[in-house]
């Protein structure tokens, strides 16, 4: 049986409640319990929060962060900061749309880090990983000029997202990652729904005119 | 009539789910018979397959040991930081106040001077008093 929410003790705070069945054995806690608990310095009920939203926290980093096993650092340094902040954290969103603001800052911050870093140090994926990933928008049907085409795109939409200005890359691996409505993003972003709407297209037309560019240097 | 980049800010609308009707119809039916567009639309299906790629399953679970490397990092007070904001706001509030208490005084403490200067010159205060005025007006006023 779910434990209702308590109000936490700070004037003003409007408990959230989402209340996700745990995994484990035991009662679902929702996320206003599991908060109070830790802000009322339970440092180790922060660990159900960890449980609940680690997963889809990780594949939204990946989104933003190429390498594996930096990803699973920003993921790490997202449940940090988070933790850190918790006391800034109203209840007036869900505790997942707040957490997956730092996360997506975290990872960008992450990002602009190892821009700075010589290239060398990018790890990349192997060619079996490339070529077990390979997707392709052309005809179908398998052909070794295919695969190494697919191979290609997949790199160059890669690149393409890397260089994305940050304010498009995160609006579209939200979107597309996540499938979050335009009234979500905004309010993960804190923008209006237009401007979702339209930093999406904007996102879109710049992928979309360098990978044509791309591809007609293919040819 | 809409052009091709009309067509294709709708169509981002209607397969992200946020348009539907009778608009979405002519805007697939433009897409299937526009080559140009109809590339394009794949192009971006593409784009949104790779990212969900690199994600990783849905289904995928927690990374292993988050839970406790996270746990782990907070017992080590990585989490804990130093919200100095109430101190700045206060150390900021007195740094005001101590400005404005030395501001009055310094024109307290010259415009005396000023004045006993003056009537020592055989100037009434009326006249200083006009002469401020003056100067605050501006010449020619």
């Amino acid at each position: 049986m779910a434990v209702t929410a308590l109000a936490a003790a700070r004037p003003g705070y409007r408990p959230v409640r989402v209340t996700v069945r745990s995994k484990e054995a035991g009662p679902a806690v929702d996320d206003a319990e599991v908060i109070r608990r830790v802000r009322s310095g339970e440092t180790d009920a922060f660990g159900v929060l960890v449980d609940r939203y680690g997963a889809r926290l990780a594949r939204l980093v990946r989104g933003f962060v190429r390498n594996e096993e930096d990803a699973r650092d920003v993921v790490q340094d997202a449940f940090v900061k988070a933790y850190a902040r918790l006391d800034r954290f109203d209840g007036r969103s869900a505790f997942y749309t707040w957490l997956y603001r730092i996360a997506a800052n975290t990872a960008m911050d992450h990002n602009k880090k190892v821009r700075r870093r010589p290239p060398a140090l990018l790890l990349e994926e192997s060619p079996e990983e490339d070529a077990k990933n390979a997707v392709s928008p052309a005809a179908p049907g398998p052909s070794p000029a295919r695969g190494a085409m697919t191979a290609e795109l997949r790199r160059s939409i890669d690149d393409a997202l890397d260089d994305l200005p940050d304010v498009y890359r995160e609006v579209i691996v939200l979107r597309e990652m996540e499938g979050l409505s335009y009234e979500d993003i905004s309010r993960v972003l804190r923008v209006s729904r237009g401007t979702v709407e339209s930093r999406l297209f904007r996102a879109r037309e710049r992928l979309r005119e360098r990978l044509r560019r791309e591809m007609k240097e293919w040819e | 009539m809409k052009d091709c980049e009309e067509f294709r800010r709708a169509l981002g609308c209607l397969r992200d789910g946020e348009g539907s009707g009778p608009e979405g119809a002519a805007i697939r039916a433009h897409v299937a018979s526009c080559p140009e567009c109809g590339a394009d639309e794949r192009l971006l299906e593409a784009v949104g397959l790779r990212i969900r790629e690199r994600g990783g399953s849905a289904e995928a679970p927690i990374p292993e040991g988050l839970r406790d490397a996270v746990l782990a990092r907070l017992r080590a007070g990585e989490g804990v930081i130093l919200d100095l904001r109430p101190f700045l706001r206060r150390a900021a509030t007195a740094a005001a106040a101590v400005f404005v208490c030395a501001t009055a005084t310094a024109f307290w403490q010259a415009s005396r001077h000023s004045v006993r200067g003056h009537a020592e010159a055989g100037v009434t205060r009326e006249e200083i008093v006009a002469e401020i005025v003056r100067l605050q007006m501006g010449p020619g006023r």
